[in-house]
Formats: structure tokens, sequence, C-alpha cells
């Protein structure tokens, strides 16, 4: 038990030692804008259509649930709202999060986790390349700058899927699915929406990463750390999403609004 | 002239190298030899500088192994660690790429010094292939044009000819000695390959239990009464001519040398 809480902290020593090395290495000592722009593509364009898929479906199914539960209340005007704060502020950053991570992030620890076993990571220190900078400072670059700009997308997207839920299919106006969005969706939401985006960005990469440079014991060392990495980043989070949405609610009461509930 | 001085290393708290020392001559070639597991290719990674002993010096011409040094050190893998994700050219011209200054490297200089590299290790037109597309062999010899093509001056070579067949490994044999010839650079070589070693080696070391045994020239060490080396000759495959060597006298086996030369 002892061991295990030792080696606990021993990695989130690791952890924080290489998050240090990391943003060192992307903004004192950055990669080429090669390497850079590869991942943005990785990362960003060739995940769009995942990600639109989720915003849609989620859009929705969120009218969809919000158009019939509220209908017999005579609420059907606020699903316009209900589904675009939902995306904003909750649904957009955690559902872009978890996709990324599935689709990047594990592809991350993979990649780098196998360039480890096979010595690759070796091969490219003894040729006095430093990896952090060729190999984790891109994704890091990228992936900080895309999950924010996918997560707007997925947001968009679900407001369409609510848009096409309610008004073509149950047959609201248009009008009142949209114009209640400006005077309802406040700055305070889309600094939330987008600040949780950014730390689950950072999360993703941060831990994708260490794992991937970390992994050892061949092909099936790579499968555990790919796992690890993904349920390590799920959890992670939820995790800061829960404390992310307690700090703002806070950071609300003080600077928006006159008086703490 | 590479000098190790009383290295200690330890994985996990298991010590693998126990106070190893040894001096290899500049411009020589060094054959180290020795059971699994006993910490040569460990050896090899304290001289690249991929790790740091846990005590004990490493000088390269005096001064202790740093990144500086590694500009000046190449080393050829057990698995050949070519990148997966770079085409076999771009495999080659890696180290020129992310150390080279980018105004005097013209992509048309790049494109002639791969071909001409490829062609040298035998693998002309090469340039475009994946390293999934070629054989064990093909991948020694690109992972050795990786390396000639920034002409260091220590070359190390972990198990080269270990998974090939006879007539690859007599090639990859000769690559290695014609690559010494126009590099004149200080190499080690380990290996299990017993015949290999012996058309190769200047110098031979036995690697023992963390330890160098035995270190001597080619006829001393196939003329040793060193019981590990006796051990270690009566179980290696080696070629008649070599057997009758380690029954000659002295002079009888000056005159072999010199006919072998």
């Amino acid at each position: 038990m002892f061991t295990r809480i030792k080696k606990i902290l021993q990695s989130i020593g690791e952890y924080a030692q290489m998050v240090v090395s990391m943003l060192w290495a992307s903004f004192c000592h950055p990669p080429k804008f090669s390497l850079i722009r590869n991942q943005l593509f990785d990362i960003g364009v060739m995940s769009l259509p995942v990600i639109a898929i989720t915003g849609l479906s989620t859009g929705m199914v969120l009218a969809a649930q919000a158009y019939f539960q509220l209908s017999d209340k005579g609420l059907t005007g606020t699903t316009g709202i209900m589904v675009a704060k939902s995306m904003l502020v909750e649904l957009g950053p955690i559902l872009t999060a978890f996709m990324i991570t599935g689709r990047v992030g594990a592809a991350i620890t993979a990649e780098l986790g196998s360039m480890r076993v096979t010595e690759q990571i070796d091969a490219i220190k003894s040729m006095a390349v430093d990896p952090l900078r060729y190999l984790v400072a891109p994704r890091f670059i990228a992936m900080t700058l895309m999950v924010p700009v996918l997560t707007v997308f997925s947001c968009a997207m679900g407001i369409l899927g609510g848009y096409l839920v309610a008004v073509q299919l149950y047959g609201m106006a248009p009008h009142a699915f949209f114009d209640p969005m400006p005077i309802y969706i406040t700055s305070f939401d889309l600094i939330s929406g987008f600040l949780k985006s950014f730390v689950f960005g950072l999360l993703i990469v941060t831990i994708s990463c260490y794992r991937g440079m970390n992994t050892q014991g061949g092909a099936a060392g790579v499968g555990k750390s790919t796992t690890n990495s993904v349920v390590i980043c799920y959890s992670c989070i939820l995790l800061a999403n829960f404390m992310l949405t307690l700090g703002l609610n806070a950071c609300y009461w003080i600077f928006y609004s006159t008086g703490v509930p | 002239m590479i000098v190790v001085e009383d290295v200690w290393k330890s994985y996990n708290g298991i010590p693998v190298l126990k106070g190893l020392s040894i001096q290899m001559p500049a411009g020589k070639t060094m054959i180290i030899v020795g059971r699994s597991g006993v910490g040569k290719s460990v050896l090899l990674r304290q001289i690249t500088g991929l790790e740091k002993p846990d005590s004990g010096h490493i000088l390269i011409d005096g001064q202790e192994v740093s990144k500086a040094h590694q500009m000046h050190v190449g080393m050829l893998f057990q698995s050949s660690a070519l990148f997966d994700s770079l085409t076999v050219g771009d495999n080659v011209s890696f180290y020129l790429t992310q150390n080279g200054n980018p105004k005097e490297l013209s992509k048309s200089y790049l494109d002639d010094l791969v071909a001409q590299t490829l062609e040298k290790v035998g693998l002309k037109g090469m340039q475009k292939k994946m390293p999934s597309e070629l054989s064990g062999g093909q991948k020694r010899r690109a992972a050795l044009a990786r390396l000639l093509v920034y002409r260091p001056k220590i070359m190390l070579y972990d198990e080269p000819t270990t998974g090939l067949d006879p007539i690859t490994a007599m090639q990859i044999n000769e690559l290695i000695a014609a690559t010494h010839n126009e590099l004149s650079a200080t190499t080690i070589i380990v290996t299990h390959d017993l015949q290999s070693a012996l058309t190769l080696g200047d110098l031979f070391a036995l690697h023992h239990e963390g330890k160098i045994a035995s270190c001597d020239t080619k006829e001393g060490f196939l003329q040793s009464t060193n019981p590990l080396i006796r051990e270690f000759l009566q179980n290696a495959i080696i070629a008649p001519e070599y057997l009758e060597m380690i029954k000659k006298s002295p002079i009888s086996l000056l005159k072999e040398v010199l006919k072998h030369a």
C-alpha cells in the first residue's frame, strides 16, 4: 500500500516536472512551425467530423427532451435558450474533451509509447534533438489551441441540431428559438465554456504525452499506457469540470452578481 | 579516446554496471562481447549520454559526456529505431533538418545527400519508402545511412547483426567496416556474433557481471587463458580458420591475422 502511494506521488512529481519542461520547450524554445501545422491539422481538422456528429446529436436530443418535457407546462419557448446554454457552458466543452481524448489523446499516447518501446525516442535523443521539443511541444501547442476552437464548433453544431428538431420537426417559430439567446446568454457563459475547454485541452495533452513518454514493456505496455491515459484523462476532466464549475460560480457571484444565494 | 572510469549503474536497486572501467583508443574498433543481460547495451547508453551513470565518469577526449558530444556520437540501435512516421529519405536527413542551419541546407542539397548516402548503403532509390516497407536488413542499412549523413566521430553499434540471416549479416559487417574506413571513427560494437566480431574488431573486451573481465587484441583474445573467455569461445560459432588460429602458435597466428587483414 505504502509503495503504491509512493509510486503515485512519484508519478505526480514526474508529471509536474514534465509539464514545466513542456512549457519551456513550447514557449522558450518553440518547435518548427511545420511540426505545429501538422498537429493543428491532425488534431483540429481531422476531428471535425466526430465533433460535428457529437455536437449535432447532443443538441438534437436536448431540444427533443426540452420540448417534450416542457410542452405540458407551456414552457416550450425556453427550448432554444436551454439548448444554447447547456451546450455553451457544460455539454460543449465536456463532450468535445471526451471525444478528443478518445480520438487524439489515445493516439498520442499510443504513438509516443510505441516510439518509446522501439527506441525511436532514444534515437532522437542520440542525435542531439530534444524529444520534448520535437514530439511533445507541437502537440501541446496544437491541442491547447484547437480544443477551444473545436468546442465553439461543437456548440454551434449543437445549437443547429436543436434548431432542426425544435423548429423543423416540432414546428416552433424560428424567432422564438433564437430571440432569447442574446438576452440570456452572457459573456460569462462564453468565458466559462472557453476556460473549461482550454483547461481540458491542457489536461488531455499533458496526461497523454506523459503516459506515452513513460511507456515501458513492449506492445502490451503501449496498450496498458493508452488505456490508463484515457481513463485518467476522463477522470481528471470530470473532476476539473466540477472544480471549475464551483470556481466559476464563485467568480460570477463576486464579479457579476450583487448577492450570493 | 573514450575513458570509462568506475561506472556504476542500477535499475530498481539492481546493479547492472558494477564499477566498470575501460579505455577505448581513438580510431580503433572495439568489440564488447558477453552474455545476455550483463549490461553491454547499458554501457553504450551511458557513452551516448542517453542515461547518466549513478557514479563514475565517462570521458570523451578528456571531457565528461554532454549534449555537445551527442553531435559527434552515432548509435545504431538493435531495433534500427527508424522513425515510423517519416519516409526513409526523411529519416536519413533527420539530423541535418533538425540540427543544421536551414539557410545553408537547400532541399536539392539534402535530396542529393540523401540519395548518395542511400546508394552507399545499397538502398538506391528508396527515399520515398516507409520504414514498414523495409526488411530487417534494409532497416539496419537505412539506420546506418541516418548516421553516415552526419559523419560522427564515435560510432556505437548495438548488436548490428542480431536477427539477420548470415548473408545479410555479412553485408552489414562489410558496411560497418567501410564506414569505419571512411570516417576513421572510434567504433564500439556490442555483439554476440563472434564471427562478425572477429572480422571487424581491433580490440576485444569481455563484459562479465557488470565489469570488463578482459580487454585484449584479437590474437590475445583468441589465445587467452582466461577461463571466462575460453568458455565464451568454446560456445561460440566460429569459422574454421579462426578455430585453427586459437590453437596455433603466436607466430603462425600473426601470419594468419595478416593474411586475413
